[in-house]
Order: C-alpha cells, then structure tokens, then sequence
C-alpha cells in the first residue's frame, strides 16, 4: 500500500481503519474548534467518520484529503448546534435537565477552553470560524475553503475577514477585561 | 511577530486528540453502525464505471431500503440502540460485465460485538475481517505507546518521551503515526535544550511533510528550521 495520502493528491485511498487511525486525532481536534463541547466528541466524531464512509466513493482523489474531511466535520457540528437549540424538545426536561438559554453551549464551550485564544475562537460565529480554522489554522487555501464548505469565493473572502477582525477585537476586549493591557 | 500571529500559533498548537480508550469506543461503535448498515457484500465501482452507480443504488434501496431512514435513526441516538431490523444477508449483485477491481469487504458481525471494525475501501486492499482486526488493533496498541509519550512530554520528562518514542519507532517502524511520532520527538529534543538535533529533524520532517499540521508548532518549537 502506498503512503497516505493527507493534504497531497491520494492516487490510492488507504482503508477505512487505517483513514479512522490516521484522522481521528484531526477529527477531534477540528470539531474542539468547531465548539463542540468535549462531552459530545465521543459521539460526532463518530457521526463524521459514519458519513466519511458513506460517501467516500464520491471523494475526488485529486483533491486534497483532509479539507474534504474537514467540510464533514463542519456540516456535522453544524447540526449539533442546530439539534441543541431544539434539546428540550428531543430529550424532555426529565432526561437531560439543560440550561434554557439561547447561548448555553457557546457558554459551555468558552468554559472548556484552555486559553485565551480558543476563548476567543469560539465567540466566532460557526461559518465565519469555519473558514478562520481552515485557512488561518490548517493552512487551506481559500478557494479550496470556499469549495469545500460550498459557498463563493468572495463569501469566503468576507467571512475570512470578518472573522479576523472579530478575532483580534475579541483578543483585545478579554484582555482589557483581564486587564492585562 | 504580532499578537494575532501568537495566538494563531497557539491555536496550531493545541491539538485536541481523544485518548485510547475514546478511540477504542468511537471506532466499536463505528463498526456496529457500518456492519449494521451494511447490505451484504456490495462492489465498489472504480470511476470509468460510475455509469453503473444509479443501479448499484437502486438495488441497495430495494434491499435495504425499507429498514434504513429507521435504522440510521437508531444508529443516531443511541438510547433506540434495542431496535434490530431483520435484513437478508445475500449480497446484492450488480450486472456489470467484467471484473471490478474496487471491491468493499463488509464485516459480518452482531450489532453488539466488539471491535474491531474491517472495511476495505482501497482498491488495492482486500483483507479478510480477521486481517483489519488485527490492523486496528495494531493501530490501537501504535496509540496507546503514542499516548504514554505525549503524557510524559506533558509531564516534561522528556527522556522518557523520547525513550518511549524510540520503543515506538523501533516497534512499529512504518506506522501511520509516523507522522504524530516524529512531530513529538522534534518538540520533545528541543524541549529538552537539544535544539540542532530538533531542527535536523524539524528540517526532515518538513522535506517528507511539507503540508502536515504539526508544521507550525514544531516551527514554534525549534524557533527556525534551516
């Protein structure tokens, strides 16, 4: 079997155990940034690997591996956000007693965070964080961004600088609260 | 280097990866949902093919269809886990003349057995269940070793990471945490003061890796890589 394969060109797709071994460190890490509290890592990553295999025939091998992974990884915690703003009315209150508000999960996620840089990253809304994560974090090019989250390239320009500015304003108002600077 | 670069570098930095355990659960479960989901021993089709994939579809539907929209739902949320669906377990033969040289072996097991999970995607790859257990189960043991480094690399001892990880290479010489291992053994020799033989390897690593994601904080690690 050849070497896989993760940002270049994949002539040729290693199995699906060793895809799992090999990207579910990047996985993890990518839904962590996505605002996925660590509670739920366990289940969406599994979801991600889930769709990953079921639709690994329509993967282009031209393309690089691990943008196509992360665009899984968004749609997934895409969904979680939107099934958690509806929790009260899949679990029922007896279950899975929540906090009502609308921000609960971003307040527990910004709980989680371990410094001040993910704090900030994960005030971010998630589409303009996906593409901050994708280009400024993993590297991607942004039209490789813009093709895999679907969206046009100038959107994807938009976003990017939106969520720059967001993120350095972000930096600097938590510091002044810090009253670091 | 401004405040924004810092804490991107921060950002690259923190690598968020599940322990053993986690990856042991998350790939069982894994394999319970894709055996489960699974119809039988269906061929994958190579892309001069993709002509046939309408068909392959349908008759995958015909199969399994009417069991799917419910058992993707149960596979979903895992408190319906007790609804089992009967499904024939013939496979479903697609008409298509010649051989296909892309196939998928499906792993025949309970909806409750444990890992490991066996699915061949490779066109290259055939391997018996028996053969991607012992694979994922070799992968397991790689991260396990991996894990105990990073934990002592986390406790800054770093000869300890550094012997664990040479047991690792030694053991597993081509393992597909090649990657992950060599990142921790550059940041683990410079962290330990050793910063020429870090960067002579950080300059290796990013010869064979140009694009890996370990790139930047192994930059920050060394500080330059000639």
């Amino acid at each position: 079997m050849s070497a896989p394969a993760i940002h270049g060109v994949a002539a040729e797709l290693p199995s699906f155990s060793t895809l799992f071994a090999r990207d579910l460190g990047y996985v993890w890490t990518s839904l962590r940034r996505l605002g996925i509290p660590h509670r739920d890592l366990e289940d969406l990553s599994h979801d991600v690997f889930f769709r990953v295999y079921q639709r690994l025939d329509d993967y282009d091998r031209q393309r690089p591996f691990r943008p196509w992974l992360f665009g899984f990884c968004f749609r997934v915690a895409s969904d979680y956000r939107r099934r958690f703003a509806n929790q009260r009315e899949i679990l029922g209150a007896e279950l899975e007693p929540i906090d009502p508000s609308p921000d609960a999960l971003d307040r527990l996620v910004q709980a989680e965070a371990t410094s001040l840089a993910q704090l900030v990253l994960q005030s971010l809304e998630l589409e303009r964080r996906a593409v901050f994560v994708m280009h400024e974090i993993d590297g991607c090019p942004i039209p490789e961004v813009a093709e895999t989250l679907g969206i046009p390239l100038n959107t994807a320009y938009s976003r990017l600088r939106l969520a720059r500015e967001q993120f350095t304003d972000g930096l600097r108002r938590e510091r002044q609260r810090r009253g670091e600077r | 280097m401004t405040d924004f670069d810092q804490e991107l570098a921060q950002l690259r930095a923190e690598l968020v990866t599940p322990d053993a355990e986690a990856t042991r659960r998350v790939g069982a479960r894994l394999s319970r949902s894709i055996g489960t989901l699974a119809v039988g021993n269906v061929p994958s089709m190579p892309r001069a093919l993709a002509w046939a994939r309408p068909l392959q579809l349908v008759t995958s539907f015909v199969a399994g269809g009417l069991v799917g929209a419910g058992l993707y739902g149960a596979l979903r949320a895992p408190k319906l886990e007790r609804v089992y669906v009967e499904r024939p377990p013939a496979a479903v033969q697609v008409p298509i003349v010649g051989a296909l040289p892309a196939t998928r072996a499906l792993p025949e097991m309970a909806p409750s057995a444990a890992p490991p999970f066996a699915i061949a995607r490779s066109a290259a790859l055939t391997p018996t269940a028996s053969a991607s257990g012992d694979r994922l189960a070799s992968l397991a043991e790689q991260q396990a070793l991996l894990d105990v480094a990073r934990a002592a690399f986390a406790g800054s001892d770093y000869p300890a990471t550094l012997k664990t990880l040479a047991a690792h290479s030694a053991r597993f010489p081509k393992s597909v945490l090649a990657e992950e291992r060599e990142g921790l053994q550059i940041k683990a020799l410079a962290a330990s003061g050793r910063l020429p033989e870090a960067r002579a390897l950080a300059a290796r690593f990013q010869a064979r890796h140009p694009q890996s994601l370990l790139l930047p904080s192994i930059k920050d690690s060394v500080g330059a890589i000639p």
